[in-house]
């Protein structure tokens, strides 16, 4: 090993491809953003979707269960605390990826476990609240049209979370295998915080403008 | 040991990581994420409004949700996405997804009356006179006619 | 994509045995393999020349299927009263054929060119991410096929390609035929984003030294707009199918008004994605006579900076005039005025290219050579296809026109008179190129005539019968209708167009078998062309270029060949045989070949039968993708820029990179071999080499 200043970063390797790209960013990245800009249109569609049906509880015939409109029983105290765990998992992501920067692989498992843990508090929070919806409130998917848009919406956010977390999960195991490219957790981070984002927005939309 | 390590050192002999990453340090971070605390905290309050001040407060409430929102939202692309410090290609990419997001579905809402009649199980312009039932026996559109 | 990038890759690819590629790995995982002939090498290539040969040979079979479906549209409405197909039936086959047509004929066969041309036309060695593109190959198929096999399996869907709900709801539609529609186009639409990603980013990043964006030929430009429009646009009609698909199989209403849903949502999603998909289908083949007619008029096209920004400005103002298929339903006056004049103003931009192209054939040398004929036969047919579009833009007259012929003789103009005749005309163009030897010039010229001739017998008329009032989706008419004879001459022109395909067919049959008596190569530069695909020898080597051409100017390859004296005549300046590349490739590293890809598409099929069927279908499926995408981690991808540095473990044997084909004699052997192999595909003859 030639001298570098770090021992650690024997571990971490650093894109070259950068200098042979035409723009200077890297395959990945690039593709990554335009993955990213073009699920804005598919959460938009869902986003769009719930708009347009949250004020039509089924007061019509031929729906089985509750005929409420979903947002009556929303619980705003507890999706405001899943919603800080989101958001704090974008910071202790970030952090992971200075970690990687530095070549500190101790911390980047650290915060890749954080952050891994802390999605899966979220999903875990979604889950509770749609079963309790489900069970106690007796609100199911297909109770009327603006629960399952709530459903669907929500759902595939939650989706996207399953899929990031696998994503760092992977991170992690590769950070103890192989070397790791500091790049590929900046990546994930990237999917991370959009997933995160979109939360932003769906918090505020579905949850707190009444 | 590795070329890829090897080709580095040979760009910045000093630290490696240092020649592609311009991000925010650990400290920038903690303060961004506090402002996201904060706002979320602004825009969870707003649940309370009603009762704190004991009126009607939903005509001021969403507009400072709308904006808290998008605040936090860029708050998140620019700093924690790096998009402030990465080349302005990725920022005019992930502008595009966005402004042609809102642009297709803001107008599909409008088309779709959903800023002055949401609620209505009426999907579209509904006629002033609702229609008139078909009447399975006769061929004229209406009601069945007496008798 | 490689997440880890093992320290010694090739360890993976030592097959050690040649005959048996498959052996096991020290992993356990498929050896990597490594087949540069037979069929092997294709299931397992990332090379997107054979990817876009692949989309190719695909979209060509269903182009059959389709035709098929079309003359039993024709036949049932030869005669009036027709008992060809029953009413049923007959839902099935329209939707069907526009189906297959729209997203498994235009659609891929644009994306063969796409794959085939737009690295060779930046300068690159392959495309950004070369495992992804097979991986889109596969998906793709794989939902084309499985879309398909609802014949088989209950019936087709019926609900016409834009499948209005609510028709398209469990009510009205209680077969599985619509299921397939919504699952085959969602793993289809899967399919197109990855590639849509990759060719973007492709374009972005992977162009020569000095090929600034405003250097790139017309063809990567167009075709760089069509991926921007469906990176965007295809997450909106995924939005619609997932609902279509949760409305049909979980018990959801989000288009039934009965149950509070609302079926003008499934109109709204569908043209939002649909009218940029129109643009998507189209552009394309913009982009080959942009590179077709510059060539045969011996001049640059004209005005470049208005092509591509015409270009843009279609791809943006596309995005506003969606509700134009909607002027009927009763969407509101302010909506409509609004969006009959957004459409009105898309027509500008396309009136520009039209314009541009005229003035380039203008003044010019013209060559009536195959290609030739065929973009000027585009640029006829689509310039009567958009004046028609004009005439509906305006709402009062679509009221009339809608839901008649009229509207079916407008967008058949536009895609079969513009998008199929533009890439008829790239086929013949750079068959060459793909396959190292022409396609029959005087054949060709039957086939475009007759073409030409069956096309407008066939949908000529249905401008006249749709005014005279006849409705499209209708299964059959009456004699008093009068809408007799003009339809009789549609079903014969719908034969002479069948005809023009066998014609074409036999092209290539008998091209390819004249190649084999007495081949004799093309050369690099068969039509005195101009862009950098045209450097490299024909057919493109494995490594398309042995070193990467530096730009300088727009049209580079041309003006390697000609400049200008000091009279500001052309003058040529350089051989052709100097110009066009012959050094050998030293240090090429090329990406290396992967079964994951297939793997994990392979799965897609099955999770979508068990949804349909039973979920137990679903099971193996998902187990193939997750298998698919572990083993694609596990797996070390070849930068295909080599700059990891893995030289040092070379063991240059086993290595399945281009440096062992381009040694000085083989070279030639390859070059047979690969045209050989290469057209065989597509005639089905490639093991009787
Ligand atoms: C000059 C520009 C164009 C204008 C102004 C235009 C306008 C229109 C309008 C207003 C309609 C709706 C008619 C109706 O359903 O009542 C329509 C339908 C259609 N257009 Fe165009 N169009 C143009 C170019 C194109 C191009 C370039 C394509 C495709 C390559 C295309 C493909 C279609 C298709 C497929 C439909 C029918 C969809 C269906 O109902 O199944 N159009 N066009
Ligand atoms: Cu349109």
């Amino acid at each position: 090993m030639s001298g570098l200043a770090y021992e650690s970063l024997e571990d971490v390797e650093f894109p070259d491809d950068i200098h042979t790209t035409s723009t200077g960013i890297s395959n990945e990245k690039l593709g990554m953003w335009v993955y990213l800009a073009s699920d804005c249109l598919l959460f938009g569609g869902m986003i769009s979707t719930y708009l347009i049906y949250k004020n039509r509880p089924g007061e019509i015939a031929g729906l089985s269960g509750n005929t409420d409109k979903v947002s009556e029983y929303f619980d705003i105290p507890f999706t405001s605390m899943t919603s800080f765990i989101l958001l704090m998992s974008s910071l202790t992501m970030v952090l992971g990826v200075n970690a990687v920067i530095r070549g500190d692989l101790t911390r980047l498992r650290l915060w890749l476990t954080s952050t891994a843990v802390l999605g899966a508090l979220f999903l875990g929070g979604q889950i509770y609240e749609f079963t309790n919806f489900v069970v106690n409130d007796d609100l199911g998917f297909t109770s009327n049209v603006a629960a399952s848009a709530f459903y669907a919406l929500t759902g595939l956010h939650g989706v996207h979370v399953v899929v990031g977390v696998i994503m760092l999960l992977s991170m992690l195991a590769i950070s103890f295998g192989t070397r790791i490219r500091a790049e590929a957790v900046e990546v994930v981070g990237l999917y991370w915080h959009f997933v995160d984002i979109v939360w932003v927005l769906i918090f505020t939309i579905v949850y707190l403008i009444p | 040991m590795s070329a890829a390590v090897t080709e580095l050192d040979d760009d910045s002999p000093v630290n490696p990581g240092e020649h592609h990453t311009h991000g925010p340090t650990d400290a920038q971070y903690f303060k961004v994420f506090f402002l996201l605390v904060a706002l979320t905290a602004l825009e969870v309050s707003t649940y309370w409004w009603d009762d704190i001040f004991n009126a009607d407060t939903k005509k001021i409430a969403v507009p400072v949700l709308i904006a808290l929102m998008v605040i936090k939202f860029f708050l998140v692309a620019l700093y924690f996405m790096h998009l402030k410090y990465d080349s302005p290609l990725l920022k005019r990419t992930f502008y595009a997804g966005m402004i042609v997001a809102i642009f297709v579905y803001v107008v599909a809402l409008t088309v779709m009356n959903f800023w002055s009649d949401s609620g209505t199980t009426e999907f579209n312009d509904p006629p002033i006179d609702p229609p008139a039932p078909f009447c399975a026996t006769s061929s004229e559109p209406g009601p069945c006619p007496a008798g | 994509m490689a997440i880890i990038e093992d320290q010694r890759p090739l360890e993976l690819t030592t097959g050690h045995d040649p005959v048996a590629p498959e052996a096991p790995s020290p992993l356990g995982v498929f050896a990597r393999p490594k087949a540069n002939t037979g069929w092997r090498s294709w299931v397992n290539t990332v090379d997107h020349k054979k990817i876009g040969i692949m989309y190719g040979v695909a979209s060509f079979f269903f182009l059959l299927v389709g035709g098929v479906e079309a003359l039993l549209i024709r036949l049932q409405l030869s005669v009036p009263g027709n008992q060809l197909l029953s009413a049923d039936l007959y839902n099935q086959v329209f939707t069907m054929h526009g189906v297959t047509m729209v997203f498994m004929v235009i659609m891929p066969m644009a994306s063969a060119f796409a794959n085939y041309l737009i690295p060779l036309q930046i300068g690159a060695r392959d495309v950004s991410f070369p495992r992804m593109n097979a991986l889109s190959l596969w998906i793709w198929l794989a939902g084309a096929i499985f879309f398909n096999s609802s014949w088989l399996l209950g019936g087709g869907a019926n609900g016409g390609w834009f499948n209005y709900a609510p028709n398209a709801g469990v009510t009205f539609s209680p077969g599985t035929g619509i299921d397939f529609y919504a699952i085959g186009l969602l793993i289809m639409g899967i399919g197109s984003t990855v590639s849509a990603v990759n060719l973007t980013v492709t374009v972005l990043n992977m162009r020569a030294p000095g090929m600034t964006l405003m250097k790139m030929p017309v063809f990567t430009w167009m075709n760089f707009v069509v991926q921007v429009l469906l990176v965007f646009a295809l997450p909106v009609i995924t939005v619609a199918l997932l609902l279509l698909t949760l409305d049909r199989m979980f018990g959801a209403a989000f288009f039934d008004a009965s149950k509070g849903g609302d079926p003008f949502l499934w109109e709204h999603l569908f043209w939002i994605f649909g009218h940029p998909e129109v643009y998507i289908m189209v552009l394309p083949a913009f982009g080959m006579v942009s590179e077709i007619i510059p060539v045969f008029s011996r001049k640059p096209i004209f005005g470049y900076p208005f092509m591509v920004g015409s270009g843009i400005a279609i791809g943006f103002m596309g995005w506003g005039v969606w509700a134009h298929h909607m002027f009927a339903s009763g969407m509101g006056q302010l909506s409509v005025l609004a969006f009959s004049l957004s459409t009105l103003f898309i027509a500008v931009p396309t009136g520009v290219k039209i314009l541009n192209w005229m003035a380039t054939m203008y003044g010019g040398r013209i060559k009536f050579t195959v290609p030739m004929l065929f973009s000027i036969g585009l640029v006829g047919m689509f310039t009567i296809g958009g004046l028609s579009g004009v005439t509906h833009a305006f709402a009062p007259a679509d009221t009339q026109q809608t839901d008649t012929y009229y509207i079916v003789a407008h967008f058949h103009y536009v895609l079969f008179g513009g998008a199929l005749l533009g890439m008829m005309g790239g086929l013949y163009f750079w068959w060459p190129k793909m396959f190292g030897h022409f396609l029959g010039e005087r054949t060709g010229k039957w086939h475009f005539w007759l073409m030409l001739v069956g096309f407008n017998l066939t949908f000529g008329p249905m401008h006249i019968l749709g005014l005279q009032g006849m409705m499209r989706r209708t299964f059959t008419y009456t004699s008093v209708q009068g809408f007799s004879m003009w339809n009789l001459v549609s079903t014969i022109g719908a034969f002479i167009i069948a005809l023009s395909l066998l014609v074409f067919i036999g092209n290539v049959f008998f091209s390819y078998r004249k190649h084999r008596k007495n081949p004799v190569n093309p050369g690099a530069d068969p039509w005195d062309a101009r862009s950098l695909e045209w450097m490299i020898p024909s057919p493109t080597p494995e490594y398309n270029f042995a070193e990467i051409p530096v730009v300088e100017e727009f049209d580079e390859f041309w003006h390697r060949k000609y400049g200008h004296d000091e009279n500001g005549r052309l003058v040529r300046i350089a051989k052709t045989e100097d110009v066009v590349e012959s050094s050998d490739p030293v240090t090429v590293h090329l990406p290396s070949p992967s079964y994951w890809p297939l793997v994990l598409a392979l799965g897609m099929p099955l999770v979508g039968y068990g949804l349909i069927f039973n979920l137990w279908w679903a099971v193996p499926g998902v187990i193939l993708i997750v298998a698919g995408i572990y083993g694609w981690v596990m797996e070390p991808a070849t930068d295909p820029d080599g700059g990891h540095g893995h030289d040092d473990h070379h063991d240059e044997p086993d290595e399945p990179d281009a440096t062992e084909l381009a040694a000085p004699e083989t070279a030639e052997a390859e070059l047979v071999s690969a045209s050989a192999g290469s057209t065989g595909a597509i005639t089905g003859e490639g093991d009787s080499q």
